[in-house]
């Protein structure tokens, strides 16, 4: 039971070759140079099997379907065996008293040192009613969860950044992880759903090296350190300035840049140009379609998917979304919205002073 | 289904924009491991290689004498390719699914020669078989 992978890799036989083909898989895919995957691979071998807490709230349950399809098997194996997967709604067996019981428990055993993983935004509204499982309130719930919690990572957007039920009217006034506590790490691994092996991914970087270098969204730099653009296939073609203007004329034939079809791939940060997925297949553009920008705060009220971004620089201010709401005439509910967002504009200037966003990796490609 | 078929698609080819600094790159690492015996290694995984660019690599790199085929973990291909020093490295999952892809730039690839313990470990088997076949066994 706390058997370390070191450990593993002796009683199966393997060899160094075979750690170090498993320490240049896994620095590949942490954007790693291999001796850090060394000193990584040493410090799981000498940790125990930390407890991990996930809990569900506003969500639709994508985050977790995509995490348990994780392709790497290097990866799955560390993530199932070597974290003790404390409680689940989705994935155990026991429901009910008997779930709620086990889950006291795990928390209760390594108070102050589990992982806690929570998926889906955080109903404020209505005194927290929107969501309530076992009698607690959502809100209720994390802010007790958290208290033992080492650190926090919030899976998906609309726990980082409130994604869908945060979408303008909110109307069950859904806020992020970000919102509801202030005194733990948290770590943002943002997408709709993002790419399993980045959540994958970075619980094993925290397990192995506490927190990650993050971007003033408060994502890790590795995964999240440059734009879809930046790293697409189609580059090239935007460059030339050749692109597709609808979804059946020569330039979309052809494989032309997006970019016309409103791709939100150059402000847009995550990994999907490199690591893909369904087992490395293919990703949006590569299937012909623009990037949607799902691992950006506010991907739903940016005016349209298929509108071409006006300017492809930097990051989406989060001031724009409530100028857009409020000129589109969408009133209801805008008075708890614009509360909500302004103490959240708060936090985030907030936050971005505290924590000095570090560079980019500029040679990330090499290990 | 039949109907799609019908649809021409012919994705052109994308240039090749990434290759020649990757050349750059690799004659930047050949000069220092001549220097100073520093090894580099490029991971292919993390960047937007089209078609056109590995075909620029392949035929620029060429093929070279050494073509090897580990096995741990799923098989893996380590070639040199016609730059000495410069090894193509293709690692499989046991699945056959391609973990990481990666140019090497040494004289041989860190994972190839035997390693310490590993050799003890097998000459500890080889005195034990020797010790049983004395003793009578197999």
């Amino acid at each position: 039971m706390d058997e370390t992978i070191l450990d593993a890799f002796r009683q199966n036989g393997l060899s160094r070759r075979a750690f170090l083909k498993f320490c240049a898989a896994t620095a590949s895919l942490l954007a790693l140079p291999p001796a850090a995957a060394a000193a990584m691979a040493e410090k799981l071998a000498s940790t125990p099997r930390p407890t991990v807490i996930y809990l569900s709230y506003q969500e639709c349950t994508g985050c977790l379907e995509s995490m348990t399809r994780s392709f790497s098997p290097t990866i799955e194996h560390l993530m199932f065996n070597s974290i003790s997967l404390a409680f689940n709604d989705t994935l155990q067996a026991a429901a009910g008293e008997a779930a709620e019981a086990a889950r006291k428990e795990a928390m209760r055993k390594a108070w102050g040192k589990y992982i806690l993983i929570v998926d889906g935004a955080v109903p404020m509204g209505a005194g927290g009613a929107y969501c309530v499982a076992a009698g607690q309130s959502a809100v209720d719930d994390l802010r007790h969860a958290a208290q033992g919690a080492a650190a926090i990572i919030a899976v998906g957007t609309c726990a980082a950044f409130g994604g869908v039920p945060y979408a303008a009217p909110n109307p069950t006034g859904a806020v992020p992880v970000s919102e509801v506590i202030r005194d733990r790490p948290i770590i943002n691994v943002s997408g709709c759903p993002p790419i399993p092996e980045v959540m994958t991914g970075v619980v094993v970087y925290y397990l192995s090296f506490g927190m990650p270098a993050l971007d003033r969204q408060g994502r890790p730099l590795t995964f999240y350190g440059n734009t879809i653009h930046d790293r697409c296939y189609r580059r090239p073609f935007y460059d030339e300035g050749r692109f597709a203007h609808t979804f059946d004329d020569e330039g979309a034939r052809n494989g032309w840049c997006l970019y016309e079809l409103g791709c939100k791939g150059p402000v847009t940060y995550n990994a999907c140009a490199t690591l893909k997925w369904n087992q490395g297949t293919s990703f949006p553009i590569q299937s012909g379609h623009g990037c949607l920008g799902c691992s950006e705060p506010d991907f739903w009220d940016k005016g349209g998917f298929y509108r071409p971004l006006p300017a492809a620089t930097g990051h989406w201010p989060r001031g724009e979304v409530l100028g857009g709401a409020a000129l589109g005439g969408t009133v209801v509910g805008v008075g708890a919205a614009a509360l909500a967002r302004s103490r959240q504009q708060a936090a985030a200037a907030k936050s971005a002073k505290e924590v000095s966003s570090p560079s980019p990796k500029e040679d990330s490609h090499e290990h | 289904m039949k109907m799609l078929d019908t649809i021409p698609i012919r994705p052109a080819p994308s240039p090749a924009a990434n290759a020649p600094a990757l050349l750059r790159e690799i004659a930047a690492a050949l000069d220092a491991l001549l220097l100073s015996g520093r090894r580099h290694c490029i991971d292919l995984g993390s960047l937007p290689l089209s078609t056109a660019d590995r075909d620029l690599l392949r035929e620029a790199l060429g093929t070279g004498e050494i073509r090897m085929e580990l096995v741990a973990l799923g098989s893996s291909r380590i070639e040199e390719t016609g730059v000495p020093g410069v090894w193509w490295v293709r690692h499989s999952s046991e699945d056959g699914i391609l973990l990481t892809e990666s140019l090497e730039i040494c004289h041989v690839p860190e994972i190839v020669p035997a390693d310490t313990t590993d050799i003890a470990n097998g000459l500890q088997r080889l005195r034990q078989a020797l010790a049983l076949r004395e003793s009578g066994g197999h």
